[in-house]
């Protein structure tokens, strides 16, 4: 078989592998100038006549770099390639085996055959396109891989395993290809690469599970400790409705000794002095907080509460309308909080450096979506469209991630728009969260 | 032309309201009638229900019947999807935020504040005219968007471009003062649009009047605050004509 077509045939194979695994979107111009592109290093290498193993380097490498290009993510473009990689191997190895146990036909004959070489590349191509076709669907549906791409632990580990398996088969197939017991080398490595693939699957998949459960557990901890401090300020409200109750009949009583000498002026003197204030006293911060009942989601809640309990401290004039229970949000809890945390983040940012801070919160059952409203004062309007940029921040270096991934974050659903506008004075982010997807 | 519909169930204060819209109207000889004043939600229902019309909504929230002032608002939107509708409230726990985006309410005027109300209804009369006269004498200046759930409205002008979503079959338009995201097609965006808005990408329209420079090497285009969006080159040449 024609050696530029069997490498061109393993580059369409490791290609489609990489693209089954990869979460990303690829186009198909994106598809074909990486699989030219690796061709034509294998058509440079073949020409140095430089051994075929060191010819899947580049063929995963060309790939890497496009994921890397395309995600930012150091994980994903090592993990990913590897992986393919690794699949391809096996399968291999397995197809081999079977060929050898069944029709006793070695690797040779079937180089030496082009109806054969064929009928093994079909079966190759089927194999790994299945193979990492069900593994990229399983990750995408068990497993919020977004998560796992900010957890430094686990991509180290799985990086090392990978890199560390992949030079493990490459060192016995060199080894192989130089034994003289070649058929049965093949036997028992596909064997062992098989129970060896499938044992470091099982890890990795239990690696995966226990950092999920970690970052639930995590999450579970702060809406803990939110829900608290939500609490704690119930029950300060509550103190303070009761010493209000005690004071009530006194103030009461105080009026009777006006109404007996029938001192319509001093009565209304004393009731604009001192009762007066005693109602705005109610209508103060910490009752509003209250409001907050109707929210029946406890995740949305315990943000809700933490970051309002901190906009407060910051003494910024907090308004909350929350009428009617809100119950279902269509949208990932995890998601959810966090884009309701980032715009609650920012509208405390910018609120704080007015010279009156105020911020508004709505949440509103419509017929077919729910609304996240949140306004807040501005001391300068700011174009709107540069604090999507990432880095911008109007707070220097290092800072203004929120917003750019708030538009990561929500571009993963259909069912959700934003619409951010800036009028009076005043910047709104309106959160539609539609009740169908 | 613009009318005026009153719901309220109190007597006294439905007559006080009429009153005053009526005075507004004369003295700022405004194209506007009163075209209905009730108590009873249901008359205004089967009124707008058989007139196509666009109207000027002052609704109570507390009506005494079987509806509220809002839910009577949702009816109101199904048929008068453009009104102008301004809810007058006592409501002490002021849910003001609710009342306006639950409906896309225009207003809304507290009557505790009893010598306020006649200011009030009077910017809100002000407010609906402006904004009525200027879909009635040119339609085209406004874009509207208009999904299950909410309506909006924005002028040419403030467009600056169409931009495709991330988010598959949506668009954003950036506007001077906002952002919205929405679901449409660019072609149909295209065809609603008038000459002043001109594709200039795959995924971009651009709003010609509001272009700052055209960078030909990088080919992106400038916007007046600075924004950019991408050309096409293909699409250049359209663009300099």
């Amino acid at each position: 078989m024609n050696i530029y077509a069997s490498a061109f045939g393993s580059v369409i194979i490791l290609s489609l592998a990489i693209i089954n695994l990869v979460y990303i979107k690829v186009t198909i111009k994106e598809f074909i100038s990486i699989i030219f592109l690796s061709q034509c290093i294998n058509i440079i290498l073949i020409l140095l006549n430089i051994s075929e193993f060191i010819m899947m380097i580049p063929m995963a490498i060309i790939p890497g770099i496009f994921i890397y290009k395309k995600s930012r993510s150091i994980a994903a473009s090592i993990v990913i390639p590897i992986s393919s990689v690794l699949i391809y191997i096996l399968v291999d190895y397995v197809i081999s085996d079977t060929f050898i146990s069944l029709f006793g036909i070695g690797p040779e004959v079937v180089r030496g055959s082009n109806k054969l070489y064929f009928l093994v590349y079909i079966l190759e191509f089927l194999g790994v396109f299945c193979a990492s076709k069900f593994l990229g669907s399983f990750i995408k549906k068990k497993m919020k891989m977004s998560n796992l791409y900010f957890n430094k632990k686990f991509a180290i580990l799985a990086i090392t395993s990978l890199v560390l398996t992949g030079v493990i088969f490459y060192t016995n197939i060199i080894f192989e290809h130089s034994s003289s017991l070649r058929i049965e080398f093949i036997k028992i490595n596909g064997m062992l690469f098989f129970f060896y693939f499938i044992l470091l699957m099982v890890t990795i998949y239990i690696l995966i599970k226990s950092i999920t459960n970690e970052i639930n557990l995590k999450n579970k901890q702060i809406q803990f400790e939110s829900l608290q401090e939500y609490t704690s300020s119930l029950e300060n409200l509550y103190t303070d409705m009761r010493a209000f109750r005690h004071d009530y009949i006194n103030i009461i009583s105080s009026l009777i000794g006006y109404i007996e000498n029938k001192d319509i002026d001093g009565l209304e003197k004393h009731f604009n002095e001192h009762i007066m204030p005693l109602s705005k006293g109610i209508e103060s911060n910490n009752f509003k907080i209250g409001i907050l009942k109707n929210v029946k989601i406890s995740e949305i809640k315990g943000i809700l509460s933490s970051k309002l309990i901190r906009a407060q401290e910051l003494s910024i004039d907090t308004f909350i309308d929350i009428v009617e229970p809100i119950e279902i949000i269509n949208m990932d809890i995890i998601d959810l909080s966090r884009v309701v945390g980032i715009l609650l983040d920012n509208a405390v940012e910018a609120a704080v450096e007015c010279d009156k801070p105020s911020i508004k919160i709505a949440i509103i059952n419509k017929e077919n979506s729910v609304l996240i409203v949140i306004i807040n004062s501005i001391k300068d309007e700011i174009p709107i469209y540069k604090m999507y940029q990432k880095g911008f921040s109007t707070k220097g270096k290092n800072r203004g991630l929120g917003l750019y991934n708030l538009k990561e974050l929500k571009s993963k659903y259909n069912n959700v728009s934003l619409d951010t506008l800036s009028e009076n004075g005043e910047f709104k982010q309106l959160l539609q969260i539609g009740r169908e997807t | 032309m613009l009318k005026v519909f009153i719901c309220e169930d109190n007597k006294e204060q439905r007559e006080r309201f009429s009153k005053i819209v009526e005075d507004i109207i004369l003295i700022e000889n405004y194209d506007i009638e009163i075209e209905l004043v009730t108590s009873d939600p249901n008359e205004l229902i089967k009124y707008i229900e058989n007139n196509d019309l666009s109207g000027l909504y002052f609704l109570d929230i507390d009506l005494k019947s079987e509806i509220n002032g809002i839910e009577l608002a949702v009816k109101i939107r199904k048929y008068d999807p453009r009104g102008f509708i301004v809810f007058i409230t006592t409501h002490a726990e002021m849910s003001y935020l609710t009342f306006m985006y639950k409906v896309e309410a225009m207003d809304y005027i507290i009557k505790d504040n009893y010598n306020n109300i006649g200011e009030r209804i009077h910017q809100c009369i002000a407010d609906a005219h402006t904004k009525y006269s200027a879909k009635a004498t040119d339609l085209q200046k406004i874009f509207t968007i208009k999904s299950d759930d909410k309506i909006v409205n924005i002028e040419y002008r403030k467009i600056l471009f169409f931009e495709t979503s991330p988010t598959i079959h949506k668009v954003i338009v950036h506007a001077v003062d906002r952002h919205i995201e929405f679901y449409a097609k660019m072609k149909e965006i295209v065809e609603k649009l008038d000459d002043r808005f001109y594709r200039c990408h795959k995924s971009f329209i651009v709003n010609k009047d509001n272009i700052k420079e055209i960078d030909v090497n990088n080919k992106c285009i400038e916007m007046i605050n600075g924004e950019q969006c991408l050309i096409s080159t293909r699409l250049m040449k359209g663009l300099k004509s």
